[in-house]
């Protein structure tokens, strides 16, 4: 459902000109949890990218859910990204101003979602990330855990393809950030395709597949063999 | 994102920016009521005066020697008859009568005041309807015609020359003659005038006695109705200078076309005065782009959010326009209800009566959202064309 094929991308630095990506390509089945690996300037962020609809490739093809990506608009790209693409951010990315369930409006907003369906849509989707309580506080007011929840709940919201998290518990200390991933392993158990861009190993142990990239190349592509399974509490156990 | 989204989250961003907000609409505020201001007291005076002028006969006109013409000047190029004949010929007007206006000292037993003397015949009342007689009577054809000298005194000149004394039956006199005071009257002025002198009226035929060549200085006519104020004008201007064959001598000028005149001068002026008010405004409107260009770039990361999230180029670039047109409205708003005060304010000193007007509302709030979209439209711009990913990565 996920194909890419040859992609490249490159970028110019003043005189010279920087390859990034140079030929990847790759296929993510429905419902598969994949984690990206791969050490800073691989390549990695720009192939995530990529998949996200934010950035078009030089050269090579991209098809999600049937569509071919990189021949698209920019308004199309937008249309992509609002109905088939969640993000979830290192940083969380949410609207500080506003409150979480505004956030976890947004996406419905561009989508054109009626006032008391999108209210409805947002107070579930934080309700299955365990926020029902916290629906009117700002970003402030909430622990780096719960925004990273709420970011989750926007990802979501729209009932996306594919959810797209890069380095999601990188500002998160390990208990939330295993809060985070056995989110993940629930969603993905409920058949929510997870692509997870990340450099720890141990984060990415939680995903079935690990890809890793080097030098604007995947080097390796293989199955997780002792899976991680995250518990949300202290302790992390192996199966 | 509909318009209505994009308002309720245009008004947050305001809101969440109270002093910045408040400094920014500022500029508009004081450029809209400043345009206000000038407009609504230009076209408030200008009503006022022109009133003003009407109150003198909408039908009025003046004959008098052009003062540029060739011809040289006589003493009988306008004659008391003259106005005689044109009553009864030209059926256009309704009356016409002579005018000689002159100073003299008038001295009564408690006084002497200097005063402004008008020489002219009995029909006078009749052509200027603003002198209006309180006591006594306005001197007769009879009087005028047997050289009686009597004078007709404005209320307060009567006051001032005789206390609380009645003026009627008594002696005036005027330099070696004596005249007897047969009425009082009460002269609604040109509230604009800035002269306080008093005025007095004589007939005009004993007061050309006291000269060897009398002059007249002109003639003040009123035509039938207002559409035959050029007619009437026309045939008072031929019927002289065939009288006194000379071509090209004679002039007239209407009421009506000395308030045009005026309406066009104080229309150029509260023009002139508006734009120079309105540079104040460009200036507030840059101001606005300003600001709207560092909270686009405040707000880099949140375009980013927003786009990744689905919103698209046009999404962004309405929600950043409608922030700028909403606190130029707000603005505009501020000040129309500023600049109509202001108005009021001055009108009330100035004593003129309080006037608004709507059309100047219109344009401010026209030209409010105008300015808001203008200088929105760059900013705004700017924040649509941004690229999703460097707009995540801004710090």
């Amino acid at each position: 459902m996920l194909h890419v094929e040859g992609l490249t991308k490159s970028y110019k630095t003043g005189e010279s000109v920087l390859p990034i990506l140079k030929g990847v390509s790759l296929t993510v089945e429905k419902g598969e949890f994949v984690a990206i690996m791969g050490p800073s300037g691989s390549g990695k962020s720009t192939f995530m990218n990529m998949l996200g609809c934010l950035d078009r490739p030089d050269s090579g093809t991209y098809t999600l859910d049937g569509i071919e990506v990189s021949k698209l608009t920019d308004k199309q790209l937008a249309q992509v990204r609002n109905q088939k693409i969640g993000f979830v951010f290192q940083s969380f990315n949410l609207l500080a101003r506003s409150t979480a369930l505004h956030n976890v409006e947004l996406p419905m907003m561009y989508a054109g979602v009626g006032r008391a369906e999108r209210r409805k849509r947002a107070l579930e989707a934080l309700g299955r990330v365990g926020l029902a309580e916290r629906v009117h506080h700002k970003p402030t007011q909430l622990s780096g855990g719960q925004r990273q929840r709420v970011a989750i709940a926007r990802a979501l919201v729209n009932r996306p393809s594919i959810l797209l998290a890069d380095e999601p518990t990188g500002n998160l200390d390990s208990r939330s950030g295993t809060e985070i991933m056995a989110m993940f392993q629930e969603l993905h158990s409920q058949g929510v395709t997870i692509i997870l861009v990340t450099h720890e190993p141990d984060i990415a142990r939680h995903a079935e597949r690990i890809v890793t990239f080097k030098d604007g190349v995947i080097i390796r592509d293989e199955r997780v063999e002792n899976r991680l399974i995250a518990v949300p509490s202290d302790e992390v156990i192996t199966t | 994102m509909n318009v209505w989204e994009s308002f309720r989250s245009a008004l947050e961003g305001i809101w969440a920016n109270k002093m910045r907000s408040g400094l920014t609409m500022l500029g508009i505020v004081i450029g809209i009521t400043s345009v206000i201001a000038v407009t609504a007291l230009g076209e408030g005076g200008q009503k006022a005066i022109v009133s003003e002028m009407e109150k003198f006969g909408q039908n009025s006109f003046n004959v008098f020697v052009d003062f540029d013409s060739k011809e040289e000047h006589a003493p009988d190029d306008l004659t008391v008859e003259d106005a005689d004949v044109l009553s009864k010929i030209s059926p256009n007007i309704e009356h016409i009568v002579p005018m000689n206006q002159t100073t003299a000292m008038l001295k009564g037993p408690k006084k002497e005041e200097r005063v402004n003397l008008y020489a002219t015949t009995a029909d006078f009342p009749k052509v200027q309807p603003t002198v209006k007689v309180s006591r006594g009577r306005f001197f007769s054809a009879a009087d005028d015609k047997e050289l009686r000298a009597v004078v007709v005194l404005e209320e307060e000149l009567a006051t001032k020359l005789f206390g609380r004394m009645n003026p009627l039956g008594q002696r005036v006199r005027m330099g070696s003659t004596s005249l007897v005071v047969i009425g009082t009257f009460k002269e609604d002025k040109f509230r604009f005038d800035m002269e306080q002198s008093y005025s007095a009226y004589v007939p005009i035929r004993f007061d050309q006695s006291r000269y060897e060549e009398p002059w007249v200085s002109y003639l003040i006519g009123k035509a039938t109705d207002k559409e035959s104020v050029n007619t009437a004008m026309q045939q008072s201007i031929q019927y002289l200078s065939r009288k006194h064959q000379k071509e090209g001598h004679y002039r007239a000028v209407s009421m009506q076309q000395q308030v045009s005149q005026f309406n066009q001068v104080t229309g150029t002026l509260t023009m002139v005065f508006s734009v120079i008010a309105g540079i104040s405004l460009v200036v507030g409107g840059v101001g606005v782009m300003n600001i709207m260009l560092v909270s686009v770039t405040e707000r880099t990361r949140e375009i980013g959010i927003r786009k990744a999230l689905g919103a698209r180029r046009r999404d962004i670039l309405v929600q950043f326009l409608i922030e700028s047109v909403i606190v130029c409205l707000i603005g505009g708003l501020i000040g129309v209800l500023l600049g109509l005060g202001t108005a009021a304010l001055i009108s009330y000193f100035a004593k003129l009566p309080p006037l608004m007007s709507w059309n100047s509302v219109f344009i401010a709030f026209a030209f409010s959202s105008a300015i808001g979209i203008f200088f929105g439209l760059y900013p705004a711009n700017k924040a649509a064309k941004l690229d999703p990913i460097d707009a995540l990565r801004y710090e």
